[in-house]
């Protein structure tokens, strides 16, 4: 199962109408969309970090998301240029970051990033997804605030938790940074039904704001991301109309549903690695061996672990066992013959 | 995982992880340099990336990334019961680079570490000086490849090269100061050519037989490759020991081992191997428990161990005749003497 959580129904409209999701009438706390069939199940959370850490838990627990499953938290956020941002890129690493600063691409609203870090603004706490899967996105850390940041001011950004450097030196590595409002939660409540290497974030700019600092650079100065200020008015922070979001999303969602497509051919490889590598039949034929041999709990489980092997080593065990039948070797009378009858057996397959 | 297009997957090291105290270190910058087209993540410390709760060590070692660190705390271990001391005296080992790039499913690194990920500690010098520190009472035998493949990702570190340097000039005047083992599986025999050989370094290869490697030692080199490589070392003039370690068991082991024997001595002259080890699979109750969990696929680590004071190994009249199989195999090659099997 793909578990897609996006904050807003306009970011989750484009994805409910092309895998044709249905809305779950029995869930009242949250909007969710489900296709068993293409095994997706869609929740539109609501803004905010604790929203989306509810939305999370409450979801994960009810249709008990586990091992073979895969979290993507998709939607809009800000990509915020900071004034002069060469001073802040990489705080103290210098290097080829630095280098890297130098050509970075330019963030216009609509870009799509799949976030190789999250940091929780509240607490400094960064947090890795596993960057496994091939995609077509462009990778970002991205910053998780409780408040819209187009308020922020330049304490907040220096002072950010704590972090040497403030924000800019932990999270802007060419200039700018990722904005949104609900990843990190996502991921910290995500944490406890999957690993992270089943956890994607994947984020669109809605916006592209340069943040005000003291000394703040004028329009059109470095560090001031000119684009931005060539985009259409109703893409200004966290102020999209619906129709805007709608219309951001839908531009990216050919790249999106690719990427879908790619964790649910992942998810369906990791069901493999069964409990029963000879499946059913076999299962019922171990057990019918543990009654036959009068196991006791923890020779049980020595007879699962040698058959278990012998089904992966290409080992016939069953042959072995049934030439014992024939022998009228087994069923045993009780405990004690049976120690006796699978010593035997074992020795006949190893 | 086995039925995913392979091409769902990164390349290796398509991301690299950088501590920020290690960002501006010679040895990150080249490292850096060699992959110019992966992403680099800046973190703050190694552990932040490699020690996260629930990771899958298969998953992400199909798609490796390196994580650059500086190594902190303490740099050499004492060495560890399950391995082989050869008989030395001050036995230790160190982790320069933890993980590996091969893939063999026995591989205790998967029950050990919980992550698949290769971390390389670029401060080799502070290794060096605590190497140095130590080395002021008695000789000490250090092994510096046992929780990686150093001569494998020699091409990214060059510590291969970096550690023959440091033996040498810890051995000048002092002779057998300083011994070090490098355990590989690797096969760039033009690694041994190109260093000047020393006394001090004991080049071991692991060797297992043609059906062993081809079932569960993956991504590694075959067992003429190895063969082939440590021909090369011996010609270099390096000591080189012999690993038949650990032995895995098979339906037919005995006609595969005493194969794997002949095509070894074939190419190897036995006199000139400084020795060889036997010894059969074992691993702390643990690592396997884990390793069961992560491999449910792979017959090798599900094989019935038996439990022998927190350490699974085959059954004892298994082991032992496995062990001694072996070791008279490889009598009819070389002295006793120079056989050592593990003992615990």
């Amino acid at each position: 199962m793909i578990y897609l959580f996006c904050a807003l129904y306009p970011e989750a409209r484009g994805l409910i109408s092309h895998y044709g999701l249905k809305k779950d009438p029995a869930e009242n706390r949250f909007q969710v969309f489900y296709n068993a069939d293409k095994e997706i199940c869609l929740t539109v959370t609501g803004p905010g970090e604790v929203a989306a850490a509810a939305a999370v838990g409450s979801i994960c627990t009810k249709y008990h998301a586990g091992h073979a499953d895969m979290l993507l938290n998709i939607g809009t956020c800000a990509a915020v240029a900071l004034p002069a941002a060469a001073e802040y890129r990489t705080g103290a690493s210098g290097g080829r970051a630095d280098a890297e600063c130098l050509r970075a691409e330019p963030v216009l609203p609509g870009s799509a990033f799949l976030c190789s870090r999250l940091v929780e603004a509240a607490t400094g706490k960064t947090f890795y997804p596993d960057m496994i899967y091939r995609h077509g996105f462009r990778e970002r850390g991205i910053v998780t605030g409780m408040k819209i940041i187009d308020d922020a001011e330049a304490g907040f950004c220096t002072g950010f938790c704590g972090v040497p450097g403030g924000m800019p030196a932990a999270c802007a590595e060419d200039g700018f940074f990722l904005y949104d409002m609900e990843a990190a939660a996502v991921y910290q409540a995500g944490a406890y039904f999957f690993g992270p290497h089943q956890m994607s974030f994947v984020k669109i700019v809605s916006d592209a704001e340069t943040l005000r600092a003291e000394g703040a650079p004028a329009e059109g100065a470095p560090g001031r991301d000119v684009r931005a200020e060539a985009a259409p008015a109703d893409l200004s922070a966290r102020k999209l109309s619906k129709e805007g979001l709608i219309r951001i999303m839908e531009d990216s969602r050919e790249e999106i549903t690719a990427y879908i497509d790619l964790l649910r051919s992942a998810a369906g490889g990791r069901d493999g690695g069964s409990d029963a590598p000879g499946g059913e039949a076999d299962a019922a034929f171990a057990e019918t061996l543990c009654r036959d041999l009068c196991c006791s709990q923890t020779m049980r489980a020595v007879l699962h672990q040698h058959l278990r092997y012998c089904a992966l080593a290409g080992i016939d065990y069953r042959a072995a066992a049934e030439a014992m039948y024939r022998d009228g070797k087994l069923p045993c009378r009780d405990k004690r013959e049976g120690k006796l009858r699978f010593e035997e057996l074992r020795q006949k397959l190893l | 995982m086995k039925s995913l297009d392979r091409n769902c997957y990164n390349p290796p090291f398509s991301h690299i992880y950088v501590e920020r105290a290690a960002a501006e270190h010679p040895v990150t910058e080249r490292i850096l340099a060699r992959f110019p087209h992966a992403a680099v993540i800046l973190i703050e410390h190694y552990k932040d990336v490699f020690c996260r709760r629930g990771q899958d060590y298969v998953l992400q070692h199909g798609a490796q990334n390196l994580i650059l660190a500086k190594k902190r705390g303490t740099l050499l271990y004492e060495g560890a019961p399950v391995c082989q001391s050869f008989g030395n005296d001050n036995f230790y080992y160190t982790s320069c680079v933890m993980n590996c790039v091969y893939d063999c499913e026995y591989c205790y690194l998967k029950g050990m570490y919980p992550s698949g990920n290769l971390v390389i500690f670029v401060n080799l010098e502070d290794i060096f000086a605590e190497t140095k520190r130590r080395l002021a009472g008695r000789p000490m035998y250090l092994c510096v490849s046992y929780d990686t493949d150093l001569a494998a990702v020699e091409p990214i570190t060059g510590y291969v090269s970096e550690w023959v340097k440091f033996v040498r000039a810890q051995n000048a005047g002092r002779p057998g100061q300083l011994k070090i083992e490098l355990r590989t599986k690797s096969a760039d025999g033009r690694l041994w050519s190109s260093l000047a050989p020393e006394e001090g370094v004991i080049c071991a290869f692991t060797l297992s037989p043609q059906a062993v490697i081809d079932a569960c030692e993956h991504r590694t080199p075959s067992l003429l490759q190895r063969v082939e490589s440590a021909a090369a070392a011996l010609a270099a003039g390096f000591s080189v020991r012999l690993c038949f370690d650990p032995m895995i068991f098979c339906k037919d082991w005995k006609e595969q081992y005493a194969a794997m024997t002949e095509q070894v001595f074939f190419r190897i002259p036995a006199e000139k191997l400084m020795d060889v080890s036997v010894g059969s699979f074992r691993i702390s109750q643990e690592y396997l428990k884990k390793m069961r969990r992560c491999e449910p696929d792979s017959a090798v680590v599900q094989f019935p161990f038996r439990n022998e004071g927190g350490f699974y190994q085959y059954p004892p009249e298994l082991m032992e005749e496995m062990e001694r199989y072996l070791a008279e195999r490889l009598t009819e090659h070389m002295p006793p003497e120079r056989i050592f099997r593990w003992k615990a």
